[in-house]
């Protein structure tokens, strides 16, 4: 890093009117972020109107935790010379455990995690909620998803078996 | 330790509120079938599958319920999957198809998946990713897609014959499997695809001699894992702007000279095959053309015979930091490795893989062998990975501590301060 601005801090402003502090290096995570940032690098006061403050606030702590991972890596790297492979194996481990832990969340969360991750644009973050929402959905019977979802069934029982008539090359039953 | 808020919110429907493209992002990492089967969760869900993006159409995830479980049956789940896959394709909104991807396992309903392919070019695919399809349904105007960026063909073209034009101008990556090439195609292929970065052959029958590209930046070029002695060897290699490279060698190359035109390359990965064709001679320079790579793996069970013949010309690698050994016997051979060691000034770390000692010819006394002192000054890690199975475990450590010796008595560091000894 040849710029000394890594530790400028920006403020984030949430929905409802928090303000969360950070260092420009995690906000920079974020790609709208990132990008309003290099198109006006003067900016310290960013006001996010499309993320509430709980989910901002979980916003920044996997940015934090990610931005500490790569450094940490980086450190060692510099450290050693190179990263011996076990420890890296380990660290990317860790992290990824860490990521499973972070995403017990109900699925409100996760949907609402979803949305920020994707209006601020973390890469990241959208493939995780993504791949855990898909996974809530696989190999899962109707039923279990909207249970798990909270999908309300508006669909009458003929309307349903109508849908099912007419699609009946993509449901598992044998002619 | 689930995080409770919103308990108020807590049996909103979240998920269906979310816009299309986001439901389109996570039915992408299900299968075609799956996504389908969301149509009955509620009216909104409806039609959502009718213009989903993204298509994962695989024969041995499709999901069929049958009574009985016998070879007519399988036969049944191909026709409903060929089936499945046609209707689908049929009834699907005429968008974009950003993403499609087949494993057909080689299903010879030729008539219908003869159009599956052309479809999905038509529809502004970007990835395409067929695999085990048999080559009567695979369309040659693969080749020329004009929004293709990602291609993979695993075992679905075997010759390349019936490719007359290469036209790809977006294809930045690109994936043969399984594939007989010619001179003719790699030519073609440069020309056709400006913007090539990424070109992975694997399992691929060498048919060809010269590759020239300004644009590719990763090359695997990684054939069989030993030498067919029918593959031809490549000449020339002229990529001015690669920075990674995976190749597979015969250490007896065939009385040939590869000439590798690579300055930008970084990393180098290269496979030592055994070859069983002992009418070849020993003519190499490969080492020559990687010797500005900061990152070397050497690995294959040809690696002894490599090194014996390359050592006598081998260059200096000033900028190598990493270097990687596998395959090579530590307790027989460990002088060839302290040799080698001495064109590596700089070198950082050193990793080395041991997977146990089944040299047949047995090597003259230790003691009779010099190992040379090892003088690089900048060698902070050496990482020793041996196999759980292997005898120095069992042995008592018997073997590790000759091991150690070797090392002690090749230098003027103390390895054992810098030894890192893991274990798989």
């Amino acid at each position: 890093m040849a710029r000394s601005s890594t530790e400028n801090m920006i403020t984030l402003m949430s929905s409802d009117g928090e303000e969360f502090m950070v260092t420009e290096k995690v906000a920079r995570e974020c790609t709208t972020i990132r990008n309003m940032l290099e198109d006006d690098c003067v900016i310290t006061n960013i006001p996010l109107p499309n993320v509430t403050s709980d989910i901002l606030s979980m916003v920044i702590e996997y940015c934090m935790e990610h931005v500490a991972a790569a450094e940490k890596a980086a450190a060692e790297t510099a450290e050693k010379g190179s990263s011996s492979a076990p420890a890296a194996a380990k660290a990317n481990k860790d992290l990824e455990e860490w990521d499973k832990a972070f995403m017990n969340v109900d699925v409100y969360t996760l949907c609402d995690l979803i949305l920020a991750a994707n209006y601020l644009n973390v890469s990241g973050l959208l493939d995780l909620t993504i791949q855990t929402a898909a996974n809530l959905i696989k190999g899962k019977s109707p039923e279990q998803i909207r249970k798990t979802f909270h999908i309300q069934n508006d669909l009458s029982l003929e309307e349903e078996e109508k849908i099912r008539s007419q699609t009946p090359w993509a449901f598992e039953k044998s002619e | 330790m689930e995080r409770a808020r919103n308990s108020r919110r807590g049996d909103m429907d979240m998920i269906s509120s979310l816009p299309d493209c986001l439901i389109h992002i996570i039915m992408s990492f299900l299968t075609a079938q799956e996504a389908v089967q969301t149509c009955v969760l509620s009216k909104r869900w409806k039609n959502l599958w009718i213009s989903l993006p993204f298509l994962d159409f695989d024969l041995l995830k499709f999901k069929y319920n049958s009574e009985s479980e016998d070879g007519v049956s399988e036969r049944n789940r191909v026709d409903m999957f060929v089936g499945f896959v046609s209707t689908m394709l049929l009834l699907r909104e005429p968008c974009d198809l950003h993403k499609f991807r087949l494993a057909g396992y080689y299903v010879s309903h030729f008539d219908f998946m003869r159009s599956w392919i052309p479809y999905a070019l038509k529809h502004n695919l970007q990835v395409l990713n067929i695999v085990h399809v048999h080559e009567c349904s695979v369309s040659p105007s693969i080749f020329t897609c004009a929004s293709l960026v990602d291609a993979s063909l695993g075992y679905a073209v075997k010759s390349v014959r019936n490719i007359k034009v290469i036209n790809l101008p977006c294809l930045r990556r690109l994936s043969l499997k399984g594939t007989h090439i010619n001179q003719h195609f790699v030519d073609k292929l440069f020309w056709g695809c400006p913007v090539l970065e990424f070109l992975n052959l694997e399992q691929c029958h060498r048919d060809f001699s010269i590759i020239n590209s300004q644009s590719l930046k990763y090359l695997n070029a990684r054939t069989w894992s030993y030498c067919r002695g029918t593959d031809k060897r490549m000449d020339l290699i002229n990529t001015p702007n690669l920075l990674s490279f995976c190749d597979s060698i015969c250490p007896n190359l065939c009385g040939q000279k590869l000439l590798l035109k690579m300055p930008s390359l970084t990393s180098a990965t290269i496979y030592m095959a055994q070859c069983h064709f002992n009418w070849c001679e020993n003519k190499n320079s490969i080492l020559i053309g990687l010797s500005n790579v900061q990152n070397l793996k050497l690995s294959g069970l040809g690696i002894k015979e490599f090194l014996e013949t390359e050592l006598s010309h081998c260059p200096e690698f000033a900028k190598a930091k990493d270097l990687s050994v596998d395959g090579l016997c530590l307790s027989c051979h460990f002088y060839i490795l302290a040799s080698f060691l001495n064109h590596f000034p700089n070198l950082e770390k050193l990793s080395l893989y041991y997977s146990g000692c089944s040299c047949k010819v047995q090597v003259p006394a230790k003691n009779s062998l010099k190992i040379v002192p090892f003088k690089g000054k900048k060698l902070k890690t050496v990482e020793v990975t041996f196999s759980k199975s292997d005898k120095l475990f069992s042995s008592g450590g018997e073997e590790y501590a000759g091991l150690h010796q070797d090392f002690e008595s090749s230098d003027q560091h103390d390895w054992s301060m810098l030894l890192d000894i893991c274990c798989l």
